[in-house]
This record gives C-alpha cells, structure tokens and sequence, in this order.
C-alpha cells in the first residue's frame, strides 16, 4: 500500500487481479495525499473534493489531473491567466468528455505557465509548481502543475497541451513519460487556442502503457473540431516486442554542434547503446536544423497568439475591468489582466504580422516551416524513428532564466520541431544526471506514428529500468 | 479530391486571396496571419479551428500610418494602440529590450531558399499528403464562427454567398 503511487494504471490492474487492493481504494489515498503535499508542490491550482468517476469503463477507478486550459463543464479554466482567474467553462471539451466516458476520475485543475506561454512553469500568475525532484528546481513547462503532480504520485495520469514541448517538458524535467501526438490526432476542441495550428492535447503518464491506454481513449475524429483526423486510430493492444531488430534510428548529426549540457549528451549516448543492445541499427542523419527551428517556432506563435488572444477583451471572458469606452475596457482588462510573458508575445505576434515585417518574418517563418516538414519527410523515407534529447539540460534552477527570454526559448530547440511539422514524440525518462534530476530519451517518429512509439517505448521501458532503479521523488525529498 | 476542395474553400474568398486584403496596407498596418489559407500538402495547418466556439475578434483598427522602422519606441506605443495593451514606462523600457532582442532573434530564421520568390518553387515541389482531413461542410459550417457571423471584417453578403449550406 506504502507504495502504490509508483504504481502504473496497468500495474494496479494486475495487483488486484492477484488480489491486491482495488483501483478505486488506492485513489482514495492518492485523493488524500494530494491534498497534503499539494500546498507544497503547487500542482493543483483546484482540487476537486470527490470526483471517483464512473463504475465501468477502461479507466475506472482512476483520477486524472487536468491542465487547466482544457475545459471541463463547471471546472476552472484559468490557463494560468489572473484574467480568467475565476472564469468557468460552461462545457466539456471532447478530450474531457471521452474520458469521461472511460469512466475517469479527476483529482483537480493544474498550474501551468499563462495561456501555456513558457518552458518552466514560472510565467503563470496564479499558483506555481515545483520540481518533485528538487523544489528549488523549475517542473518544466507548461504543463507544469501536472507533471508534478503524476511525477509525484498525486494522479495516475494527466492531460497536458503541447504547442512547442508544453508535455515534453516537463514529462523530461519530472522524470516521467509525455507521449505529443500527431496534429489532428486528438480533438481541440474545448482546449483554449494559443497557436492553433501548432496546439496538441497530449498525455503525461508513469509508465508507457498508462500513456498508451490513455491515448486509446483520446484519439478519434471528431465533429467539434473540423481540423481532427478522419482516419481511426487502431484501437488493439500494444504489441510487446521481445527486441527491436530491424529498427532503423535515425540520430540527428545536428545534436554535435548543439549547446547541450554534458549529462545530457552522456545520456544520449547511452540510450543509443541500449537502443543498439536491443537490436535496432542507428544511422546518422542530416537536414534538422534544430537551433534553427526556435527563431522560426517563436515567429509563428507568436504570430497565432496575438491573433489567439486578441478575444479576452472584458466583454466575453473573464475579469473586466471598468471604462468609458470599449477601447477603454478592452485596454484595461488586457493591461492588468496578461503577464509580462503573454504581453512580450502578444506585441511580437502584431509587430511580425504587420505590414512591411511580415514579408521578413512570418512568411519566412512559414517558408521554413514547409521546408523542415519536407526535411523530416526525406528523412522518414530512409530510417523509422529519430532519437535524441528532449532538452538541452536537466530542469534548470527556478528563477535562473526569468529575464532571459531568449535562453529561456533555447529550453524549446529540441522539441519544436515535431510541433512544426506536426508529428507524434514521445518522451521517456531514462536515467538522473549527477545533480539527481531525471533525463529522459525522445523517439520522434512520422505521422501517425504514435503506436509504433509506443511499442518501442514499452521495450526502451524495460531496458532503461527508470521507476525500478530510482528513488520516487516524494522518497528523495523525505 | 477532398484536399482540392478544402483548398478551393480556403482560397477562393475574396478576403483571403494570396492572404492579403483587397487594399493594400501602409507600413507597420496589421495584415493578420493567413490562417484561412491551407498550404498545399499540410493537413496539419488548418487553423480554422471551432475549439472554443468563438469567434476570434479580429485586431481592432489600423494603426497610424507612416515610417517604421525596427522596434523603437514610436513603433511600441503603435503596437501597444494595435494590441490593446497599456504598458507602464518602466514595464515598457523592459519589454522594449526584450522585443528588440526577440526582434534580432526573429531575423536569425534560417537562410536559405525562404524567400518570397521561392514559394512557389517550395508549393511545386510540395509532394502530396499522405492523408487528407477530408471535409463535412455541413458540420464545418456548422460548428465554426463563421456560421455564427463570428468574423465582422467578412461582409455578410459576402458570407451569405459563400455559404454552402
């Protein structure tokens, strides 16, 4: 019982099949605990007082954690904002619904960076979270709240959004696994629009098969949302692989020149002999420029966001603050209720989309974008999957990076890429640096691939023996 | 089939055409992004999107006109007018350092064939999806602002023709 919060959904199951207790008795401790450690942790900006979810479906008994910029009928749906601070979502978003429908649970709303603008978790302006790990440290972002909270037990799995590594992030900071799918896999719908064309619901899970159990439920078309796939995600089990012989994985000859710290590179290297150990045949590939992907990622969200954004004007959402006119609303309503952050990109956004910048900015941006897709395209022609870091470096110390918004952005030079070209990445933690922060491996693979991931997570999983080597964070910090 | 449909949809409006408005824009005016408009192949861009159900406000009204150049200060009350946002002195000389120094790392995109003139080279050479999200114009329609008279800057005439439904 002591240790039931490093269970996996899918190991809780065979517990009680072997007579262990039930799904739903070992929630209620995770319920109770949350409500302990959470003052400490800052993972939940709300914490639900009884929401056990229905009796049947394939996720009964288990208790979600929610970012909160994916709306929930009757839940807060503050995206971090003061300016939605008590804003409620009059309805369920379909990914919220599905789950639902599996029979789910929910423990409480997260913290996360504002409208999910940043990479540490620090640009929110409600309730910030903190590394499990090491409070001093940044969870990642900005799907902060939650990877904290499934990294230190406090939910069997959560929702996060991934617009240039929002689960990626902090799955990597927190020491846990973030599966971002394709674009167009999971519905948008109800998930508060920062850069629509680059915004995906994804999972934070403990274990591969929680995140593949999970995404089961999520994936599917949908009506709601007319940019959703039409195509069904294949709904059987994951197949257990003995060996990923034949694999063919593609390294990025790029990562030499990158700025990455020494653990991670060491770390890298490692993962790609325990890929090797288990079959797979690594080649080396060209034509990811991935420094280069961040100046271009920052133009088009930023271009997206002002656009995004422009609707919390006072009159529809939110806080309003009072005036004599509705320019007068609009301007101080957004004045005091945006952070720094939201307003820094907001003003870019306009400055790139305006008349003499956009031929230099965004057009450029989108030309480079159309390149990278056909880039990954040639590349996927020739191996399966690409491995390579999630982040240039272990999670960073809080505060370190604040007023450094350009450093900051670097966190995001291995992860926007996939976003770009919209293809599936999974996260996998793999081992702790010398600071005992956790480090992780990122499968990248082309559309639609997100099975293929899985599975050779499952088998990466087994070998890297993450959550069987090393001690659970709560254990660490006593 | 499905793809030259959404792309006949997405391009064939007036207000959208080559992504620019029918007038053409001063210097430093708001253009907005050409986020009706599908580029060929990619399944992943269409940002019409019905996630909050709302219709996304289009950026309030032409700044003044006149020469800019680069973020100075002039450039940032435009931009703070244009936004909607009302920086404090000190909250601006912060921000106008961060916007000049996130302005420079704009302007590092990446060289390389992605200039204008090369854009249709890039769309030729632009191999086709391997999927297509195919198109219910009825539930489109249906679950978009557009239905909902959501963008003001679309002259309802205008919308009324286009209409499928």
């Amino acid at each position: 019982m002591s240790d039931y919060r490093r269970l996996t959904m899918q190991e809780a199951l065979q517990q009680h099949q072997g007579g262990g207790l039930a799904a739903r008795e070992l929630n209620s401790a995770l319920l109770q605990a949350a409500k302990v450690e959470n003052p400490d942790l800052g993972a939940y900006t709300h914490l639900f007082d009884h929401d056990p979810g229905l009796e049947y479906g394939v996720l009964a008994g288990f208790s979600a954690a929610i970012k909160a910029n994916i709306a929930g009928c009757g839940w807060p749906n503050h995206c971090g904002s003061q300016l939605l601070e008590h804003y409620r979502s009059p309805f369920d978003s379909t990914a919220i619904a599905r789950l639902k429908q599996a029979g789910c649970g929910f423990v409480g709303i997260n913290s996360m960076d504002e409208f999910g603008m940043g990479s540490s978790g620090e640009n929110t302006r409600l309730t910030q979270a903190v590394n499990p790990w090491n409070h001093d440290r940044t969870a990642g972002g900005s799907s902060s709240g939650t990877a904290a909270a499934v990294a230190a037990g406090l939910a069997w799995f959560g929702l996060g959004s991934d617009t240039g590594g929002s689960v990626r992030l902090p799955a990597h900071f927190c020491g846990i696994v973030g599966l971002k799918p394709t674009w167009g896999r999971v519905s948008r719908y109800g998930l508060v629009a920062f850069a629509s064309s680059l915004d995906t619901i994804g999972v934070l899970a403990r274990g591969v098969s929680d995140a593949h159990l999970v995404f089961q439920v999520l994936a599917g078309s949908d009506p709601l949302d007319a940019t959703s796939k039409r195509s069904h995600y294949d709904q059987t089990p994951l197949r257990k692989r003995l060996s990923l012989k034949g694999l063919r994985v593609g390294v990025p000859e790029e990562l030499k020149g990158l700025d990455l710290e020494r653990g991670v590179r060491q770390d890298h290297e490692e993962s790609c002999r325990q890929l090797q150990d288990q079959g797979a045949s690594l080649l080396p590939v060209r034509g990811i420029d991935f420094a280069g992907t961040v100046p271009v990622y920052t133009v088009i969200n930023c271009a997206e966001a002002s656009s995004n954004l422009q609707r919390y004007d006072g009159s529809l959402y939110g806080v309003r603050k009072e005036g004599k006119t509705y320019e007068e609303v609009s301007r101080n309503t957004r004045t005091e209720g945006f952070g720094a952050e939201v307003k820094r990109r907001i003003l870019l956004g306009a400055h790139v989309l305006s008349a003499g910048f956009r031929q230099r900015y965004y057009l450029r941006a989108r030309s480079a974008r159309r390149e990278l897709r056909l880039a990954f395209r040639d590349i996927f022609s020739r191996v399966d999957i690409l491995a390579l870091p999630t982040a240039p470096g272990a999670a960073f110390p809080l505060g370190s990076r604040l007023n450094d918004p350009v450093r900051m952005y670097g966190t995001d030079s291995l992860t926007v890429a996939a976003n770009l070209a919209g293809l599936p990445a999974l996260t996998l933690p793999t081992n702790l640096d010398h600071e005992g922060l956790p480090l992780s491996l990122q499968l990248m693979g082309p559309e639609d691939s997100e099975k293929d991931l899985l599975e050779i997570g499952l088998v990466l999983e087994k070998a890297f023996k993450f959550r069987q080597r090393k001690a659970a964070p709560w254990q660490k910090n006593g | 089939m499905a793809r030259s449909r959404l792309r006949d949809f997405c391009q064939d409006r007036t207000w959208s055409q080559k992504g620019e408005p029918a007038s053409s824009p001063k210097k430093g005016e708001w253009i907005g992004a050409d986020q009706f408009r599908l580029p060929p192949s990619f399944s992943g861009w269409f940002v019409f999107h019905s996630n909050t159900g709302v219709a996304q406000r289009p950026v309030a009204q032409a700044i003044s006109s006149g020469k800019v150049i680069g973020l100075d200060q002039k450039r940032l009350k435009e931009l703070e007018e244009l936004t909607g946002l009302s920086l404090e002195p000190d909250e601006r000389e912060t921000l106008k350092t961060d916007l000049d120094c996130l302005e420079r790392f704009a302007a590092s995109l990446p060289a390389g064939p992605f200039g204008s003139q090369d854009m249709a080279l890039l769309e030729q050479r632009d191999p086709e999806p391997t999927e297509v999200a195919s198109l219910d114009r009825k539930v489109f329609w249906e679950n978009t602002p557009v239905a909902r008279g959501g963008f003001i800057n679309i002259p309802a005439t205008e919308r009324k023709k286009k209409d499928p439904s």
